[in-house]
C-alpha cells in the first residue's frame, strides 16, 4: 500500500507560488529526506501536510486515505507527528510537561472525568508518564526533565521537540531541520537516533535538512526542492551526481567544479550551515 | 431630521476618528495598544478649561498652550510608562494601558472632581441653515476642523522629513534605526502627537454637552472605529469613526435610545465575526 | 528538591508535604475562624471565597488557556441574576438555583467562546469588553428579569430544611464549595485538559499538531470558566442579598484581572492570593482614607488604586504575588548560595 503519496501539491501566497505540483512518494519504513535552498518550500510542504495551511491544488494520500485539507488536530489523530524549524514549545512548563502534551492524541479520557480525576484519568496520566519516561531516557534527556524549556540552550529544545513529537507514538514523523542549532556530537547522536527511529520504533521519516553530510549517511531517499517545485528524487548517490541540483544550490555552471565529487556540498544559501566543530 | 443626525452623526464620527487616529499612530509606530487614549483627551480639555477660566486668558491662547503641555505630557508618559513595556506580552500592554487609563482618569476627577464643567465653544451658537434645515454651527465646525487636521497631518507624514522618519519607523523599526532615525525620539514624537490630537479631540466635543472626566470613555469607542476600518489603517481610522458616529446616531434615533450606547459594540464584535481585518486592513498569517 | 520515585508523586494534589501542612493549617483557621472572629471577619472570608471562586475561573481561562477575557463581572451577573430570578421570580428552591445558574452561565461562555474562537490576543481582549458593555446596557434595561437599575432583593437560602440564614451557616456553605470548585480546578490542572490550555496559550500551533481540537478546547475553556463565575455569581448574589448592575462594571473586571495578575497568573495558589488582595483592598484604602482624608470621594480612589496597581505589577512584578512567593522560598532553600 502506498505509505505517504503526495501528488500535483500546489499553494501560493499573494502570487507567490511557494509549491507548484510538487509530487513525492514514501515507502513505509523509509527515512526521506527533502532538500533544497532556502525558500524552496520544504517547511512550506510540512505545514500542507500537517494540515496548517490548505493547498490550493493537489491531494495528499496517507495509507491511501486522502487528508487533503484536513485540521492539524485530525492529521495527529492519522498518526503523523511533527517538529518545527523554529521551536513550538511552551518556555515556562517543565520538559516532562512538555513532552506529555505529545500523549494528547492518546487521551481517551472526557472532560468530566478530568475534573473529577477518575481512577481511569489516574491510569491515563501514568500510562503517559511510562512512555514519556521511555523516550526520555532514549533520548538521554534526564537530567533536563524538570528543567524549564525557557531555560534550555537550542540544541537541547530540539530534542524536546522531538521527544515531544515521538511520544504521539506515530507512524509518520516529520522533521523540520532536527540538527540545526546542534553541536558535532549531539548531531552524531542524532544519526543513531533517526536510525533506530526507523529500524526499532518502526516509524517512518520524512526530514527537511541543510546538514547535506547527516542526510547522505543517513537517508535512503532524497527529494529536491527548487523554487516549489522538485527538480531531483532519488538515492544519495544519485542526487549527489545530478546536474540540475548542482545548479541549484551553486547557481549555474561552473567549470572547474564539473568533475568534482560533491561531498560535502557548498550552499549558495546564506544560512550558516552550522557545521561548526563546537557549539 | 434625518439630516441633522447624519450631521451630528458625522461630527461625532469626526471626533471618534481623531481619537482612532491618535490610537492607531501609537499603535504603528510602537506596537502598544493605547487604552488611555480617552483620557489624553480629557486632560486636555481640562488644561485648556484652567488655563481660560483659572488665569483668565483668552481662548485660542488656552487651546494652543494645552496643545503644547499635552504633549509634554505625552512624552513624559512615554517615558516613565510605556517605554518599559515596549517587547511584552500584548497582555501585559493591555492591562498596562488599563490601568494607565485608570490612572489619568481619577488623577483628574481628584484634581478637577467629578463634577460637569461648561466649556466655552469657539463656533458660534446660532445654528446654520441650509436650505430647509438647520444644523448646529459646531456640528459643522466639527467636521470642518477635523477634517482640516486630518488633511494637515497627511501633508505632515507626506511631505515632511520628520513625518517620514515617522512613517519609516512605523513600518520597520530596525531599518529606520538603520538609516539614523532616532527611534525613541520618534517613540516620544509620536505620543506628543497623539496626546495633541487628543487634547484637540477634547476641546471639540467638550462644548457640545459638558466636561466631565468620564469622558474618556468616548477614548473606548476609538476600538470599534479602528478594527472596523482596519487595525493599523490610518484612512481606516478615519473612515471607521465616521461610520461609527452616523451609525450610532441613526441607530440611536430610529432603533431605540439606549441601543445608542452599545451600537458601537455591536458593530465592533460583527466586524470580528465576518471581517475581523477591518475595511482596509490585511490579514497576517503567522509562519512557522 | 525532593526526590520522587513513583509517578502518582508527581500527580498527586500535595505534591510536598509541607504544602499538605500548610493546607491543613489554613483550613484549621478558616474552619475555627467563626468562633474567635467577629461577624465582620466571617463577612470578609466569605466574600474572599467567593472571590476566589471568581478567580480560580478567570485564571484558568486566561492565565492557563491564554484567552484574554476582559468581561468577566458579565459571566459574574448572568450567575447572579439567573440565581436572582429562579429564587426570587421563580420561587425555586435555591439547591437547583445554585448549579443551575451554573449551567447558565456556562451556556452563555460557549455563546461567547464561539465566536472568539478566532480571534487572537488583542482582538479577543477588546471583543470581551465589547461583551462587557452590552451585557451591561442589557441588564439595565431587560426590566422584566432584571428589574433594571432597581436591581433585586433576596431572601436568604435554605437547602431543604437546612436554612442557611446566619453569616456563619452561610459562610461553611460557601467554604464547602470554594473547595470543591479548588478540587475542580486542581484536577484540571494535573491532567492532559490543563496540559491542552497551557499549549493553547502558548503555541496554538503546537497545540494543533499535537492533536489538539483548538476550536473545542477552547470552548471548553469559556465553559468552565462560565460556569465556576456562574456559581460565585450564584452565591454573591444570595451572599449580599441585592443586586443591582452597578456591582457588574468594568471596574469590576478589571478588578478581577487584577485579581489574577497580582496573584500569579497560570497559578492556583495565585488566584487565592489575588482574590484575597482583591477583597482586602477597599479596607486598606478605607485605612489610607484615615490617614489622608482629602480623598473623600471613594470611587475615585479605588479606581486610582487599581490602575496604579496594574501599572505597578506589569512593569515590576509580571509574575505576580505567587511569583514572589517562590522567589522567596527559593532563596531560603538555596540559601546561602545565590
Amino acid at each position: 500500500m502506498n505509505f505517504l503519496e503526495i501528488r500535483d501539491l500546489s499553494i501560493s501566497f499573494g502570487g507567490i507560488k511557494a509549491l507548484d505540483k510538487v509530487d513525492l512518494h514514501l515507502d513505509q519504513g523509509q527515512v526521506h529526506a527533502l532538500i533544497g535552498p532556502n525558500g524552496a518550500g520544504k517547511t512550506t510542504l510540512f505545514n500542507c501536510l500537517s494540515g496548517l495551511y490548505r493547498p490550493s491544488g493537489g491531494r495528499i494520500f496517507f495509507r491511501e486515505e486522502d487528508i487533503t485539507g484536513l485540521p492539524p488536530y485530525q492529521v495527529a489523530q492519522k498518526g503523523i507527528a511533527r517538529t518545527f524549524q523554529n521551536i513550538e514549545l511552551s518556555p515556562n512548563m517543565t520538559v516532562l510537561d512538555n513532552i506529555l502534551l505529545g500523549r494528547h492524541v492518546r487521551n481517551k479520557t472526557g472532560v468530566l472525568s478530568r475534573v473529577c480525576f477518575t481512577p481511569k484519568v489516574r491510569r491515563q496520566e501514568i500510562q503517559d508518564r511510562e512512555k514519556a519516561e521511555e523516550i526520555i531516557d532514549f533520548l538521554e534527556l534526564q537530567a533536563w526533565r524538570w528543567a524549564l524549556v525557557v531555560s534550555l540552550p537550542h540544541g537541547i529544545r530540539k530534542k524536546v521537540e522531538l521527544a515531544r513529537a515521538l511520544v504521539m507514538e506515530p507512524d509518520l514523523l516529520l522533521l523540520d531541520e532536527p540538527s540545526s542549532g546542534m553541536n558535532l556530537e549531539e548531531r552524531e547522536d542524532l544519526i543513531f537516533w533517526i536510525q533506530d527511529i526507523k529500524e526499532e520504533m518502526k516509524i517512518t521519516i520524512l526530514l527537511v535538512e541543510h546538514a547535506i553530510q547527516m542526510v547522505m549517511e543517513v537517508c535512503d531517499h532524497i527529494t529536491v526542492l527548487d523554487f516549489g517545485r522538485v527538480i531531483a528524487s532519488g538515492s544519495p548517490r544519485e542526487i549527489q551526481q545530478n546536474p540540475e541540483v548542482i545548479k541549484a544550490y551553486l547557481g549555474g555552471e561552473s567549470p572547474c567544479l564539473r568533475s568534482v565529487t560533491l561531498k560535502p556540498i557548498i550552499r549558495k544559501s546564506s544560512k550558516p550551515s552550522g557545521e561548526f566543530p563546537w557549539r | 431630521m434625518f439630516f441633522q443626525q447624519l450631521i451630528s452623526g458625522m461630527a461625532l464620527g469626526s471626533i471618534y476618528a481623531l481619537i482612532a487616529l491618535g490610537f492607531v499612530i501609537i499603535y504603528k509606530a510602537t506596537e502598544v495598544i493605547n487604552f488611555a487614549q480617552g483620557e489624553l483627551m480629557v486632560w486636555g480639555a481640562f488644561i485648556a478649561l484652567t488655563l481660560t477660566t483659572s488665569m483668565g486668558l483668552p481662548l485660542w491662547l488656552s487651546f494652543v498652550l494645552s496643545l503644547f503641555f499635552m504633549a509634554l505630557f505625552g512624552i513624559l508618559l512615554e517615558v516613565l510608562a510605556i517605554r518599559p513595556l515596549v517587547g511584552k506580552p500584548i497582555f501585559s500592554i493591555v492591562m498596562a494601558t488599563i490601568g494607565l487609563s485608570f490612572v489619568l482618569r481619577h488623577l483628574a476627577g481628584i484634581i478637577w472632581s467629578y463634577d460637569n464643567f461648561r466649556f466655552p465653544s469657539i463656533f458660534p451658537r446660532q445654528p446654520f441653515s441650509l436650505g430647509l434645515t438647520t444644523i448646529a454651527s459646531s456640528h459643522l465646525g466639527i467636521i470642518c476642523t477635523s477634517f482640516a487636521l486630518m488633511g494637515l497631518l497627511y501633508g505632515f507624514f507626506r511631505f515632511t522629513s520628520l513625518g517620514l522618519a515617522m512613517r519609516a519607523t512605523q513600518q520597520n523599526q530596525l531599518g529606520a534605526s538603520i538609516v539614523g532615525v532616532g527611534v525613541k525620539r520618534i517613540f516620544s514624537l509620536t505620543w506628543a502627537l497623539a496626546a495633541m490630537l487628543g487634547a484637540i479631540a477634547g476641546i471639540l466635543i467638550a462644548p457640545v454637552q459638558f466636561l466631565n472626566v468620564n469622558l474618556g470613555y468616548l477614548g473606548l469607542k476609538a476600538f470599534p472605529a479602528a478594527v472596523l476600518g482596519g487595525f493599523g489603517s490610518i484612512p481606516g481610522a478615519i473612515v471607521g469613526g465616521l461610520i461609527i458616529g452616523v451609525s450610532e446616531n441613526l441607530a440611536g434615533t430610529f432603533l431605540a435610545t439606549w441601543v445608542r450606547e452599545i451600537f458601537a459594540y455591536i458593530i465592533l464584535l460583527v466586524i470580528l465575526m465576518i471581517r475581523p481585518q477591518g475595511i482596509f486592513g490585511i490579514q497576517e498569517k503567522k509562519r512557522v | 528538591m525532593e526526590i520522587k520515585t513513583d509517578y502518582f508523586e508527581d500527580i498527586k494534589i500535595f505534591k510536598e508535604t509541607s504544602t499538605l501542612i500548610w493546607f491543613l493549617l489554613a483550613m484549621g483557621f478558616l474552619l475555627s475562624a467563626p468562633l474567635f472572629a467577629g461577624g465582620y471577619v466571617v463577612y470578609m472570608l466569605s466574600l474572599t471565597a467567593i472571590y476566589t471562586i471568581v478567580s480560580l475561573g478567570l485564571n484558568l481561562l486566561s492565565g492557563y488557556a491564554g484567552q484574554i477575557s476582559l468581561g468577566h463581572a458579565a459571566f459574574l451577573a448572568i450567575g447572579a441574576y439567573s440565581s436572582a430570578y429562579l429564587t426570587v421570580k421563580l420561587g425555586l428552591p435555591f439547591w437547583f438555583a445554585l448549579p443551575a445558574s451554573g449551567f447558565i452561565t456556562a451556556a452563555a461562555g460557549i455563546l461567547i467562546g464561539i465566536p472568539a474562537l478566532r480571534l487572537r490576543g488583542l482582538y479577543l481582549a477588546i471583543a470581551t469588553m465589547a461583551f462587557a458593555f452590552i451585557a451591561d446596557e442589557v441588564i439595565l434595561n431587560w426590566e422584566s428579569v432584571t428589574n433594571g437599575a432597581n436591581g433585586i432583593k433576596l431572601s436568604p437560602p435554605s437547602i431543604g430544611p437546612l436554612a442557611l440564614d446566619t453569616d456563619q451557616r452561610f459562610y461553611y456553605f460557601i467554604l464547602a464549595i470554594t473547595l470543591i470548585m479548588l478540587w475542580g480546578a486542581k484536577n484540571i490542572i494535573r491532567s492532559s485538559l490543563g496540559r491542552a490550555f497551557i499549549a493553547i496559550r502558548d503555541s496554538e500551533t503546537a497545540a494543533e499538531t499535537m492533536g489538539v481540537n483548538l476550536s473545542i478546547y477552547k470552548t471548553i475553556a469559556f465553559l468552565i470558566s462560565a460556569f465556576y463565575a456562574g456559581i460565585a455569581g450564584s452565591l454573591f448574589a444570595h451572599f449580599i442579598k441585592y443586586i443591582s448592575p452597578s456591582n457588574f462594571t468594568l471596574l469590576d473586571s478589571i478588578g478581577f484581572i487584577i485579581m489574577i495578575l497580582v496573584g500569579g497568573t497560570g497559578t492556583l495558589l495565585g488566584s487565592v492570593y489575588g482574590a484575597v488582595f482583591i477583597t482586602f483592598l477597599p479596607e486598606g484604602i478605607r485605612v489610607l482614607k484615615d490617614f489622608f482624608p482629602f480623598f473623600v470621594v471613594e470611587t475615585g480612589l479605588q479606581g486610582l488604586l487599581y490602575g496604579l496597581i496594574l501599572l505597578l505589577f506589569i512593569l515590576f512584578e509580571p509574575t505576580g504575588l505567587y511569583g514572589r512567593w517562590l522567589k522567596i522560598k527559593r532563596y531560603w532553600k538555596t540559601f546561602p548560595l545565590k
